[in-house]
């Protein structure tokens, strides 16, 4: 009875305030004693369209909501948004943004899910957390994808170990890679890139399918995954992690931020490994993943003036040396067609610089203001890499090198309630040196070779704008549209269209529709040509990549389980390819006198898609245990030599999965268990078998792993592929290298066993 | 193929289950208190959540930033109300005990 009268009272109490304004003061980062304040932060409530912007000093004021409690979200560009809630219009509010993703999104506080789908972002978009980053060993990128169904890893090969993902059913060279925002791991890095981000350095990463933005370019076709990295201004001033595992794979990452002043700080990454030792469980005569050595160091800075204008720039630098092939090959003899050898060495630079200015409150009445809290800033960002690869697979010889510069000028405002705009200009030089040296033996041991330059250089300047119209929490529509004038390809238009709407709170919809192109980097796409017998022929008429690619999702958030909050969402997409580059090994068996030999490189004549449909299901059905059941299915399929239409090979028709985590109390103790269930994929006839289609089989992988939690530091045990389940020969014709049937690239199972694995992560607090 | 399916649907009853276990009891020598605790961003949360279950006698916590209240189960034994706001007067927050009849 006393509560329910105490209850009474507060209500009554919180209509009475109910007139006053919630004020307070925003600051940004908060170094050791004072704070920076944040001029034009926005500052509004969830759920309503009042909005105010803080002042040059960082105060704001809002007229309260009429129920509380309620969420206040204070936002500012490159910091992380918070949401806060305010249980009456009590004291000054005291609140300090920490320097965070310009992608980022409102996070409405509640226990962090490992992947979630996002709710408020307007392209679908699966965030793989913090928590969910360590669910896994997360070594790097690759691995943290084990727990999403829409991204599969493979190998492109059983020899260089370079990791490939697929999402939508196509190639990850159809997906751009973002770090924070900027095109990453583009060209020559592609390769063997998504091992060049170690899963530590990452706060989170988020996977849009479909058309994205335009703002990164036109390079998108399937969809875009950005890399969200240990941030500057953060308050944990140093991370550690330490892995091992029972391959002797040894890890060493580090993060460490500095807060020089309340304006200047800075963040070093760090990361060493090394997989010391060679290994052959399925006695193959090759070494099941090579031996390697990384090293990679990044660094950050940040600087945040008071005015609001912010200054990034970083370095990042890698090397990467990898070796590879058959358990008897010494590296330091002159080479011959006795064992059969690989080296592969990479070299990667980057630099940026990223300068965001406020311009001040566009010129507005201050209803308008309050209204719509966007203000106008304008951004600008250069960026230079350089990534060397040289590498020999038994004869084959191949080096490249690549140098690309970019720049780019955005500017964004917007005008009434409900409207926002980002406009710019874009400019890129990519230079590419690309020799191969392509050496093949016949069945009769009659040795060819064949010598190629790939050089290329592509400059690229463009003009671009997208549109956005929020109305209120119901509908969000982005329009954007970019011309560039390429160099080799003169005009390319790239119109991207997308749409959110909320039925309900509980029910979303989105699509979108869009353009993108790409040159293909032929070798660099398709690296697992060289570890093979074939002979590599290129069309000399190649064109750009082009397709389009459509679709949409339905999430409904239902109350069900402890936290009344499980959610289904349902997916297609498609894409649709109206230029590809084509690479067939089975060319011989539609035009019989065709050389089985070969590997035939050719632009596409017929159709080309990928359609992709998947549902995902998030449950917590007790407190502290999460379920989490993914199911895709994909149809790829490409008219081969002009008129074949057939499944893409090596392509997985289906993946099945489930997560199960449970926690106990204060995370103490935390357990997580997936169970995949991957789907089936064609086998290209690269053996001349003449056996129509093949494909291999469904398989089971079971990943496990206990965390511990310690005051600063987590222990982790865990164990991948616990049913030690390998593909039986990844290497085809393994016993004779040299002879052209010789194939690594057929490539659907795991090539290593069982990899039982411990860690430790200490995090130091301020 | 049998095996797969099996361990499969073992994993989705485990998951069932647990459904609808009811939450604990206190035991003997267990007491709870929950905290207004000046806290209002996720990190100041996460920097709670790394300290306080490590402190002495804490058996469970929860952290709700909605309300800014932070309920603790604890060992009377090990430790008492004062040692717990000393704790989070340590991290930089105070701590306001609730009271409930």
């Amino acid at each position: 009875m006393n509560k329910i009268l105490l209850l009474l009272a507060a209500v009554t109490i919180n209509h009475a305030i109910a007139a006053q304004n919630v004020w307070g003061t925003v600051s940004g980062l908060s170094p050791s004693g004072g704070k920076a304040p944040l001029a034009y932060a926005s500052v509004y409530w969830h759920h309503s369209t009042m909005a105010v912007t803080t002042d040059e000093n960082g105060r704001f004021s809002i007229a309260a909501p009429p129920v509380f409690p309620a969420h206040l979200i204070v936002s500012f560009v490159g910091y992380e948004s918070d949401t806060l809630v305010v249980t009456a219009a009590e004291d000054a509010l005291d609140i300090t943004l920490y320097e965070g993703a310009a992608l980022d999104e409102v996070v409405v506080t509640g226990r962090q899910a490992g992947n979630y789908i996002s709710r408020l972002s307007t392209i679908k978009t699966e965030v793989i957390s913090a928590a969910g980053l360590t669910k896994m060993a997360c070594c790097n990128l690759a691995e943290s994808f084990e727990n999403s169904a829409g991204i599969t890893v493979g190998y492109s090969d059983a020899v260089s170990g370079a990791r490939q993902i697929r999402l939508l059913g196509l190639s990850g060279n159809y997906v751009q890679m973002l770090d924070e925002s900027r095109p990453d791991m583009r060209g020559l890095a592609q390769p063997f890139g998504l091992s060049y981000t170690p899963g530590q350095w990452l706060e989170s990463i988020q996977i849009a399918k479909g058309a994205g933005s335009i703002l990164q370019g036109y390079e998108n076709i399937t969809g875009q995954i950005n890399l969200e990295y240990r941030k500057p201004v953060t308050p944990q001033p140093l991370f550690l992690n330490l892995y091992l595992d029972r391959f002797l794979r040894t890890e060493a990452n580090v993060a460490s931020s500095l807060q020089l002043s309340e304006k200047w700080s800075t963040i070093l990454l760090a990361h060493a490994s090394i997989d010391p030792k060679k290994y052959d469980d399925n006695h193959d005569g090759f070494i099941d993943e090579p031996v390697k050595r990384q090293v990679n160091l990044a660094n950050r800075w940040t600087y945040i003036a008071d005015n609001g204008t912010q200054l990034r720039f970083g370095v990042k630098g890698l090397y990467e040396k990898r070796e590879s092939g058959q358990m008897d090959f010494d590296s330091s003899r002159p080479r011959d067609t006795s064992a059969y050898g690989s080296n592969i060495d990479n070299k990667h630079f980057n630099a940026y610089i990223k300068l965001g200015i406020p311009l001040g409150v566009s010129q507005r009445s201050r209803e308008d203001l309050a209204a719509a809290p966007a203000a106008s800033n304008i951004a600008f960002i250069g960026d230079y890499t350089f990534h060397e690869l040289n590498a020999f697979f038994g004869l084959k010889n191949y080096g490249g090198r690549e140098n690309t510069a970019t720049f780019n000028v955005l500017f964004q405002s917007g005008f009434g309630k409900y409207h926002s705009y980002t406009a710019g200009l874009a400019f890129r030089w990519d230079d590419y040196r690309e020799l191969l040296e392509d050496v093949w033996l016949t069945g009769s041991r009659q040795r060819y070779d064949n010598t190629l330059h790939l050089d290329r250089r592509e400059i690229t300047g463009g003009l671009f704008g997208e549109y956005t119209f929020a109305y209120k929490e119901k509908l969000t529509l982005v329009a954007g549209l970019r011309a560039d004038y390429h160099s080799l390809y003169r005009w390319l238009l790239t119109p991207r269209v997308t749409l959110k709407y909320h039925f309900s709170d509980r029910l979303i919809l989105r699509t979108s529709a869009g353009r993108g192109f790409r040159t293909a980097n032929v070798i660099a796409d398709n690296i697992g040509m060289l570890a093979t017998g074939r002979k590599i022929q290129i069309a000399d008429d190649l064109q750009r990549e082009e397709a389009w690619t459509f679709g949409g999702s339905l999430s409904w958030y239902f109350p069900w389980g402890y936290d009344d909050n499980a959610s289904i969402s349902v997916d297609f997409f498609r894409t649709d390819f109206t230029r590809q580059v084509l690479v067939d090994a089975e060319r011989y068996l539609y035009e019989p006198p065709q050389d089985y030999s070969v590997y035939w490189v050719y632009n596409l004549r017929g159709k080309s898609y990928a359609n992709t449909f998947q549902v995902d299901f998030n449950m917590q059905p007790v407190e502290r245990f999460t379920l989490l059941a993914a199911f895709r299915y994909t149809d790829a399929k490409t008219a081969y030599a002009y008129d074949r239409l057939r499944e893409r090979p090596l392509n997985d028709r289906f993946k099945a999965l489930l997560n199960l985590q449970y926690a106990t109390r204060m995370n103490i103790w935390t357990f997580d268990i997936t169970a995949q269930l991957n789907g089936a994929t064609r086998l290209p006839d690269v053996e001349r078998t003449h056996s129509g289609n093949r494909y291999s089989p469904v398989y089971p992988m079971f990943f496990a792993q206990v965390t511990r939690k310690f005051k600063g530091i987590d222990i982790y045990l865990g164990c991948e592929n616990i049913l030690n389940y390998m593909q039986d020969d990844p290497i085809l014709h393994a016993g004779d290298p040299y002879s052209p049937l010789f194939n690594s690239t057929i490539v659907w199972g795991p090539l290593m066993g069982r990899r039982i694995y411990a860690g430790l992560r200490y995090t130091l607090y301020k | 193929m049998k095996t797969i399916t099996l361990i499969f649907c073992s994993l989705f009853l485990f998951a069932a289950a647990g459904y609808g276990q009811a939450p604990s009891k206190l035991k003997k020598n267990e007491a709870e208190v929950t905290f207004i605790v000046n806290m209002n961003c996720h990190n100041c949360r996460k920097k709670i959540e790394n300290a306080i279950p490590h402190e002495k006698g804490v058996v469970d916590m929860k952290v709700t930033l909605d309300t800014k209240e932070v309920w603790i189960k604890f060992n009377t034994a090990k430790t008492d109300k004062e040692k717990l706001v000393k704790a989070f007067e340590k991290l930089g927050y105070t701590a306001k005990e609730v009271n409930s009849e």
